[in-house]
């Protein structure tokens, strides 16, 4: 593979998911447009209900039987994930797109030793012996961070503590060297001292292996440890992004990314009153059902929706009631 | 940008309102509305039993004696003559009573019994659960067979005997669904505002563990109407010649190698047509009581 | 230094199977502060709060509330004065009730309050104190979102009229947008009522945004306790200085 030039190994144009509830369709999804590089980590950032998780799920075509793709273009190194009836997506699937879930308790088969897991799928695409298969295993286990990698090869998932087991499923994630992986949440369930291990792992998964990361999460204040750029969901749609995501933060462009940033409690710096955003998201039923203005540029590598003095007086306003 | 705000505090479930009541029930739990309408009508039949037939379902017509279906006689006649139609109304009025009686009281000791278990744990749940242990160690029909005997032929007969054994499945899914809830912060809520222990049992466990039991129930007086069937059939149940469909099936049986279905047939029908309404409102009950969270 | 509220001296407990959940623990909230208690799934953080709520009641050691010794067998107006708040405002109330069955119950049970429309005005007061429309007193929690559920449980716990609030991680399972709003309200109440707080948490920063002073427990032992400018600025021991450095922030 030729990390060389910086092609974009993910690009997603202008995305649209309908959900069909009862007789009626809605909005789920609307012109998301983003990009991830081999070697970027992009977060993508957004409260619960804005499309962040939904977004990865369109990628792996693992979305849920009520919503479909209804415009817009996913493209893996160029070529249309969507337009060949999912044969392209099924190859890329676990091979040059990997993903990595919240809840590794879930994620992990309970009855198959950790080992096996992590390489079942690439032991069968190469065709590996079982000893071939976990000597692999041994390697990537140790590439995560696991320790005495050669012991807990043979481990079942319960025998493991959280923060190993997200461990596992990143080594599976990677099994395959996959050119972008997509990350729900997977620090959320564990502990701040584990969560800064993980982070690190990522950071050096991200330079070691070349591959682009695309990191989605609630919190801001994670994605600012180790991410290159950023995307800010909001009902959605994209709302406000940059390559640069120091910049971003630094002078956030749109009204709601500020209240975002305005609600993270901080760690330094003087302590201040928090900003309560006001009220959540609006449901899907109760979203604005006109198409999605274009993003535009306002900087370099940067994008911002359209806004009036109207989203800005609504975003600015404090707390609910 | 203001539908945004005023959306936000009209209420969300105007699109779920526009079509009826009925039209909403066949769109989302289709299962419930057509079982509610098979046991609806058998049950409704039932009742208007005098309304639906002039014959008395036990007078014996020596003149008219298995006849096949006639204006006279709507399904016939059996071989002492008496009118299938009424002794098939009269026997679900027989057998769908026993069957709902057969459920409600153990449903409610089970319940309870399960609710506490969960609740309290500790030796009370080893002493109930074990003699559930004893007592479903038993096969079922021995047990109720026996205690057929033992206390005779007859309605309370049957009732006492169900009880005593179908008490346990309640038991034991209202405790193990309490136990869940009792490990969640649910209970921990309810300690905290200082509530006494029998408000906490009975209005915030017990009505957030029964769907599971009520669900289960319908399937029960399936079974309750298996059964009594079985037991009629066998002459362990109800005695004749009060109309039962059980005893019409071992009545007509003599008839069937002789090739007169319909004596047989008719009550197994009605057996299974009952059987498969109640099971589908059990089914559709089970999506309708799912506690939202 | 202030009049102190709750003082808890040498708590131990053994969870059956010999764990010790807390050992030894000493810990001080004054009247009207807030006191953070930070630590790590097992650190036996969510333990101490059970005990001082009396949800746990074997343990060792002494546990005084306004200058009264607490047993676990506590009068009815010790129950009410100190309530709790839970992580998980999905599972802690019955989905089955409106706010206004589920505030309303207690108030009966407590006999707070003359009469039905009494009740019904210190409903919406409360509402209105933890910031939700009154309107919402007629819906089920089942039908709002994540921060309005947890206001809701909120509103539940200051219906008996408490002095002290326990605060179990109320905000983990909510998003950072709505867990400020959440934050808030816990500082407007100690600014409005007086409310004294021990505000459960593995968030250093949201610890830090809140709380005039910080206890830091490990494996069940308080190894650190000082006010939240030192905590942050001068960390003494070193797992106050592995937390903050593992604990991520916006640059």
């Amino acid at each position: 593979m030729q990390q060389a030039i910086k092609a974009d190994a993910l690009q997603i144009e202008g995305l649209s998911v309908a959900a069909q509830i009862g007789e009626k369709s809605y909005k789920a999804l609307d012109g998301v447009t983003l990009s991830v590089a081999r070697g970027e980590a992009r977060g993508l950032v957004g409260e619960s209900g804005s499309g962040k998780s939904l977004t990865l799920r369109a990628v792996m075509g693992l979305l849920p039987a009520n919503l479909t793709v209804t415009a817009g273009a996913i493209r893996f190194d160029g070529r249309d994930l969507l337009g060949d009836g999912g044969k392209l997506l099924h190859e890329v699937r676990g091979t040059g797109i990997s993903m990595v879930f919240q809840e590794p308790a879930v994620a992990l088969n309970p009855v198959m030793k950790v080992g096996r897991q992590i390489v079942d799928g690439v032991a069968w695409r190469r065709g590996l012996s079982g000893r071939q298969a976990k000597e692999l295993a041994v390697e990537l286990l140790a590439q995560v961070g696991i320790k005495d990698p050669a012991r807990w090869v043979d481990a079942y998932p319960h025998q493991l503590s959280g923060g190993m087991r997200q461990r596992v499923m990143i080594a599976s994630a990677i099994a395959s060297k996959p050119d972008v992986i997509l990350c729900d949440e997977p620090t959320t369930a564990l502990d701040v001292t584990i969560q800064a291990q993980i982070l690190a792992l990522f950071k050096a998964l991200k330079t070691d292996l070349g591959a682009g990361l695309l990191y989605v999460t609630h919190d801001l204040s994670v994605v600012a440890e180790f991410c290159d750029s950023l995307t800010v969901m909001y009902a959605g749609r994209t709302v406000e992004q940059s390559d640069d995501l120091g910049a971003l933060i630094a002078s956030p462009a749109h009204p709601y990314t500020r209240s975002l940033l305005a609600a993270v409690p901080r760690i330094r710096g003087p302590i201040r009153r928090l900003r309560g955003l006001s009220s959540s998201a609006p449901s899907l039923t109760e979203r604005d059902q006109k198409p999605a203005p274009a993003l535009v540029a306002c900087g370099p590598g940067r994008q911002v929706a359209p806004f009036t003095a109207e989203d800005e007086r609504f975003f600015a306003r404090d707390e609910e009631v | 940008m203001s539908e945004r705000e005023m959306t936000a505090t009209t209420a969300s479930g105007d699109i779920a309102r526009s079509p009826g009541p009925l039209k909403r029930l066949r769109r989302d739990n289709p299962q419930l509305l057509y079982g509610s309408l098979i046991v609806g009508v058998i049950v409704l039949m039932a009742l208007c039993a005098p309304l639906l037939t002039s014959y008395d379902p036990t007078a014996q017509d020596f003149m008219s004696t298995l006849q096949g279906p006639s204006a006279d006689h709507l399904l016939g006649t059996d071989n002492l003559g008496r009118d299938l139609w009424a002794r098939l109304l009269y026997g679900a009025r027989v057998d769908l009573f026993l069957a709902t009686i057969a459920v409600v009281l153990p449903f409610v000791i089970g319940s309870t019994l399960g609710a506490l278990c969960g609740y309290f744990g500790g030796w009370f749940d080893t002493i109930v659960m074990r003699i559930a242990d004893i007592v479903v160690a038993f096969p079922f029909y021995v047990l109720v067979i026996s205690l057929v005997f033992i206390l005779g032929n007859g309605v309370s007969s049957i009732i006492i005997a169900i009880s005593i054994v179908s008490w346990i499945a309640y038991a034991r899914i209202i405790r193990a669904e309490a136990m869940v809830l009792s490990s969640t912060n649910f209970m921990d809520a309810l300690h905290v505002g200082g509530l006494g222990v029998p408000r906490i049992i009975f209005r915030h466990l017990m009505p957030n563990v029964l769907s599971q039991g009520i669900v289960y129930a319908m399937s029960d007086i399936v079974a309750n109407i298996g059964v009594i069937v079985t037991l009629s059939y066998f002459g362990l149940g109800i005695v004749p010649p009060t109309p039962d469909w059980g005893n019409m099936m071992s009545e007509g049986q003599p008839f069937f190698a002789g090739g007169i279905y319909s004596l047989m047939l008719i009550p197994a029908v009605a057996v299974i047509v009952t059987s498969y309404g109640l099971s589908m409102i059990g089914d559709g009950l089970a999506t309708a009581l799912r506690v939202k969270r | 230094m202030t009049r102190n509220e709750l003082v808890a001296e040498g708590l131990s407990v053994t969870f059956p199977g010999g764990m010790q959940a807390l050992r030894n623990v000493d810990i001080r909230v004054g009247a009207g502060e807030i006191v953070g208690l930070v630590g790590e799934s097992g650190s036996g953080k969510s333990t101490l709060g059970r005990v001082i709520v009396g949800l746990q009641n074997s343990y060792s050691g002494a546990l005084r509330f306004a200058d009264e010794a607490l047993t676990p067998r506590r009068t009815r107006p010790q129950r009410c004065a100190i309530q709790m708040v839970f992580q998980d405002p999905y599972a802690s109330l019955d989905p089955r009730m409106t706010v206004w069955q589920l505030i309303h119950e207690l108030m009966v049970v407590h006999r707070i309050g003359t009469g039905r429309e009494d009740r019904r005005q210190r409903c919406e007061d409360l509402m209105r104190r933890v910031h939700l429309p009154g309107a919402l007193l007629d819906s089920r929690p089942t039908s709002m979102s994540g921060g309005q559920r947890q206001r809701v449980a909120i509103a539940r716990a200051l219906a008996v009229n408490p002095r002290f609030l326990v605060a179990d991680e109320p905000t983990a399972a909510l998003d950072v947008s709505v867990q400020a709003g959440i934050i808030n309200l816990f500082a407007d109440l100690r600014q409005e009522m007086g409310l004294s707080q021990l505000f459960i948490s593995h968030n250093l920063a949201v610890v830090r945004s809140l709380c005039d002073r910080v206890a830091v427990i490990y494996r069940g032992e308080i190894v650190e306790m000082a006010p939240t400018g030192a905590i942050f600025d001068a960390p003494q021991h070193d797992y106050t200085r592995q937390l903050l450095a593992a604990a991520p922030d916006l640059p």
